[in-house]
């Protein structure tokens, strides 16, 4: 709208300027009149382009369900990633929600913050993101500035993700290092499953026997299956806990 | 409507007065179509070669300084040589010279076929207008200058965004590319159709003058663009400022000691009317071309829109320039150009007042409306003042008069580009943090280098803006002459309306 104003005002000092011929005065007086609403309207631009002129901020808080960044499949540890840029004082963080497959991550921009809360009563993983976004103060800039795409221009993003007891919150490279100190430790890791798993299974049977002697033959492979799948978690996350540190 | 005579050439042989226009427009229109459509291309160049503002700046401002410089020499080569053999010459270094450009793997080689391709727009555009005003009876005059006016017109703005869709599809190279069919074709076409069209004398010219003029404005330009890069103070930008100075003082000399036989008759500068309006239509000529390099530099760099939006985005400007031509023709001839001038020095003025304050989120469609703003300012004030300062001159000075005016608008417009261009590379480095922060810190330094880039356009705008303040400063010592049918030739003034 103020720019159609600007425009109109501009068109008008134009044709009155040039094409006007009697009443000088009169002229004069329409004419600057005209001049000095286009100088208002540019300088009301300017103002909203320095100080945000006839805006205000309103916070939006929106909070998702995340997802581990990296799949359990490919590593058995709930994750999540971050980026460490330049020397470590600015991060990145990769999450995902748990509605999607992609991998988002924070605004890389100096506006952005983040913060990140261990939580012991949180179930699941959740980030809530709070936009701060610029919105018209009254109905009168709202009509002003229609057109312009002002409205919702996104200020600031603050994230705070909240996270279980049992996630990790490790950085790109810390990863990396774990990976390749995973797959070099292939053997001591084999060794330990076939050292530790079978005693460990043992025990649990042994438990689930004493509580109920009458267990079918059945019922005793579940459990031991399911121990055993146990038993290989355990071991394999006193390796992930070593390399991840 | 009359019918027209059949065309002869100057030997008297018969020719097609319409395959001969054709082939000069295509000819016109591809030279300014070179001239006008790099400027989106340029943060390409930038990032390609690894190379700043300062120095891509060349490919306008280099291209600007050789065609000025050649428009005084295309006077004599006209009267010189056939102009048949003239046109095929250009068109043939214009094509050499956008071939080289094509094939450039360095910046160096990219800029000697743009100056290589400067020379040959720089002929071919003075001789599509005098041969199309000479081949074609008084009375079809003004249709024939507006299909000229329509191709020159076309170029700069259909120039930028077909180049920023062919950045954007192709590569920066099949800019030039796509050039160079055209040019063969037309100078196949020209061997065929193009005759002998402008009567041959056999002129002086002097060389001297013009070894001069090449030196004196290209170590100036040198100056004030290298200026960019080392600084105000450096000693090559001094030597390169001085020694601008000394030879175009000297250029000057020498014209006024050559009297009638001047290279450039500089002499006319005594014409006070004159001088206002080639002052002004320099004025003008700044605050468009400057504000073309520069604006799409923002678009493309601060807010990271690809080459062909940011052509699409000048388009609406470009085609207002199209439409306000006419429109600014037509008052002139009722009202006389001080009133347009003013009026469109204002807008002009007002139009740039907003880019001061540019930032990060100004509203695209913002910049789209007041750069059109700022074209139609332009408008109302380069055709009416041009005429208007011709106007001044008497009759028999017309020709001299035109040299001296496009030669000042070219030059002025390269130097005052490359002034726009260094005082945003001087801020720009100057506000930029220091390069360690990349590596300890790099959210910080982009956010930095962003607020450097836009410390530049701030500056280059604030500068754009003073140049409209001076016009209108300048606008006020301007006054309306009308000729009078019965001036005397040697009349140095014209009647002050």
């Amino acid at each position: 709208m103020i720019l159609i104003i600007l425009v109109i005002a501009l068109l008008l000092f134009l044709v009155l300027s040039i094409l006007w011929h009697r009443g000088r005065l009169l002229k004069t007086i329409v004419c600057s009149g005209l001049f000095i609403m286009a100088i208002a309207c540019s300088l009301t631009l300017m103002l909203n382009d320095v100080s945000h002129l006839g805006m205000k901020t309103v916070a939006v808080s929106t909070t998702t369900k995340l997802q581990p960044t990296i799949n359990p499949k490919k590593l058995p540890v709930n994750l999540l990633m971050y980026k460490q840029l330049g020397t470590g004082n600015e991060k990145i963080y990769l999450y995902k929600p748990t509605a999607t497959t992609k991998i988002h991550h924070t605004d890389a921009d100096v506006s952005a913050s983040t913060q990140v809360v261990r939580s012991a009563h949180a179930k699941t993983a959740t980030v809530t993101v709070t936009k701060t976004e610029y919105r018209t103060k009254n109905v009168f800039w709202h009509v002003l500035y229609y057109g312009l795409g002002l409205e919702n221009q996104v200020k600031q993003r603050h994230y705070r993700f909240t996270v279980p007891a049992n996630w990790k919150v490790v950085s790109a490279s810390q990863l990396k290092r774990a990976q390749q100190r995973l797959k070099h430790d292939k053997p001591a890791i084999a060794q330990a499953m076939k050292q530790q798993v079978p005693p460990l299974v043992k025990q649990q049977v042994a438990q689930a026997m004493q509580k109920d002697p009458t267990m079918s033959a059945q019922q005793r492979i579940r459990v031991m299956q399911r121990a055993e799948q146990q038993a290989k978690q355990r071991v394999m996350q006193q390796f992930i806990d070593k390399a991840l540190q | 409507m009359a019918k027209m005579k059949p065309a002869t050439d100057v030997h008297g042989k018969p020719y097609s007065r319409f395959l001969l226009f054709v082939t000069l427009i295509i000819g016109g229109f591809v030279g300014f179509l070179a001239g006008t459509m790099l400027g989106t291309a340029y943060p390409t160049f930038m990032s390609k070669f690894g190379i700043g503002a300062s120095t891509v700046q060349w490919l306008s401002t280099g291209f600007m300084l050789v065609t000025g410089v050649m428009i005084p020499i295309t006077a004599w080569l006209m009267n010189r040589f056939s102009s048949k053999l003239l046109y095929i010459v250009a068109m043939i270094l214009f094509t050499v010279g956008i071939t080289i450009s094509y094939c450039a793997n360095s910046f160096g080689l990219l800029l000697t076929g743009r100056l290589v391709s400067a020379v040959g727009a720089g002929v071919m555009t003075s001789l599509m207008q005098s041969i199309a005003l000479t081949i074609f009876p008084v009375d079809k005059r003004g249709t024939i200058m507006g299909i000229v006016g329509l191709a020159v017109g076309m170029a700069p703005a259909i120039g930028p965004t077909l180049s920023g869709w062919i950045i954007d599809t192709f590569n920066w190279r099949m800019i030039f590319g796509i050039l160079i069919p055209i040019s063969i074709i037309d100078i196949i076409m020209a061997f065929f159709f193009m005759r002998t069209v402008l009567e041959l004398s056999h002129p002086k010219i002097d060389v001297l003058s013009a070894v001069l003029s090449v030196i004196g404005f290209g170590s100036f330009l040198y100056g004030t663009s290298e200026a960019g890069t080392d600084g105000w103070g450096s000693l090559q930008v001094l030597l390169g400022l001085i020694i601008g100075a000394i030879f175009i003082a000297l250029f000057c000399w020498r014209q006024i000691k050559l009297g009638d036989e001047a290279f450039l008759d500089i002499r006319l500068l005594k014409n006070w009317h004159f001088t206002i309006a080639s002052i002004l239509g320099s004025i003008a000529r700044i605050a468009l071309v400057g504000v073309e390099l520069i604006l799409p530099m923002y678009i493309q760099i601060v807010r990271g829109q690809t080459p062909f939006h940011s052509g699409l985005m000048l388009l609406p400007g470009a085609l207002m320039m199209g439409l306000i031509n006419p429109i600014s023709g037509f008052l002139y001839d009722r009202m006389g150009a001080k009133k347009l001038a003013m009026t469109g020095l204002a807008i002009l003025t007002l139009g740039t007042f907003n880019f001061i304050t540019i930032s990060t989120t100004t509203p695209m469609i913002e910049i789209i409306v007041l750069y059109a703003v700022r074209v139609v300012g332009v408008s109302f004030v380069m055709m009416p003042v041009n005429t208007a300062g011709m106007n001044a001159l008497p009759l028999a000075k017309i020709n001299d008069g035109t040299a001296v005016n496009n030669t000042l608008r070219q030059v002025s417009g390269a130097i005052g580009t490359a002034i726009f261009t260094t005082a945003l590379t001087n801020v720009q480095d100057h506000m930029e943090p220091a390069h360690h922060l990349l590596h300890t810190a790099p959210l910080e330094y982009k956010h930095q280098m962003i607020s450097a880039a836009l410390g530049g356009y701030h500056m280059t705008f604030f500068l754009a803006f003073l140049f409209g303040v001076l016009g209108i400063i300048i606008a006020f010592y301007f006054k309306d002459v009308k000729r009078k049918a019965d001036l005397p030739l040697d009349s140095k003034d014209g009647e002050v309306a």
